[in-house]
């Protein structure tokens, strides 16, 4: 017998063709994964913002221990011009905050030379 | 999304399960195997693959060896696999007999059988789906071709 005529004998059949409920299984599949990644999507989201407010707060934590340990490194010139500042910026406790961040910054990056100290 | 997969399940389901049911032997496992890739593909968000019709057939080809790896022997749906081309003269027991050399076939030329018979793929075509060189995939046709002429020889005499 030639391969063709094997071949032919085989094209009298075919394959099986899937199920109806195979569509549907399917189909519902798409429609679970769809609301699983709705759930991850808004799981992405709260897990970003936890992460900027872990962020935040270990900036503001920074900012805040530095200025914490700013005074005692003051010196009486420093503290006259971390007063001076804070009156300039309005002379309340949110100014007085800002002029130590502002200062110990321009410490920092050594913009600002130390005040020279005044001989008593 | 749902339109998206409904539109490709639609195009290429049915090919690609009878690929699958050739390859596994099992109607549920060849519909596990397509139920499987489908499900990644829309995880995978479809809209980004260029060539459904290409990544399907890899996947489903993947999954079914993936599968045949994993299958245990007793387990086997013993549903037939093959069912008459409307029209065509229905015989059942050569239909049993093709369908049990079928099965007797080693996996690998079951394949190479299945794309050139029922998928009407070339060599060429057959040697990049499977990844194997062109003379492979013909010897494997060649060994393929002449079982099922001596079980279809067997049934004539």
């Amino acid at each position: 017998m030639e391969d063709e005529r094997v071949e032919e004998r085989l094209r009298a059949y075919h394959p099986a063709a899937p199920s109806p409920e195979l569509r549907e299984r399917v189909v519902l599949v798409v429609l679970h994964v769809r609301g699983v990644l709705g759930v991850r999507g808004q799981l992405a989201a709260a897990a970003a913002l936890l992460v900027a407010a872990l962020l935040f707060h270990s900036a503001t934590e920074r900012i805040d221990r530095r200025i914490a340990g700013a005074p005692a490194a003051m010196s009486d010139a420093d503290q006259q011009a971390l007063d001076d500042l804070a009156y300039q910026l309005g002379d309340d406790a949110n100014a007085r905050l800002m002029a130590r961040v502002i200062l110990l910054r321009d410490r920092q990056e050594a913009r600002v030379p130390p005040a020279p100290e005044v001989p008593q | 999304m749902s339109e998206e997969i409904a539109r490709l399940y639609d195009a290429y389901a049915a090919g690609l399960y009878r690929y699958a049911l050739m390859l596994l032997g099992d109607r549920a496992l060849a519909e596990d195997a397509i139920h499987q890739v489908f499900s990644r593909m829309v995880a995978a968000a479809s809209s980004r693959i260029d060539r459904p019709d290409h990544y399907l057939r890899r996947a489903v080809r993947n999954e079914c060896y993936t599968l045949l790896r994993r299958r245990r022997d007793d387990a086997v749906d013993d549903r037939p696999l093959l069912e008459p081309v409307d029209g065509a003269s229905v015989d059942h027991d050569e239909r049993l007999a093709i369908e049990a050399a079928l099965r007797e076939l080693p996996v690998d030329q079951r394949e190479v059988l299945t794309l050139k018979v029922y998928e009407g793929l070339t060599f060429r075509e057959i040697a990049e789906v499977t990844d194997a060189p062109l003379n492979t995939v013909a010897s494997r046709y060649r060994y393929a071709i002449d079982k099922m002429r001596a079980a279809l020889d067997v049934r004539i005499r």
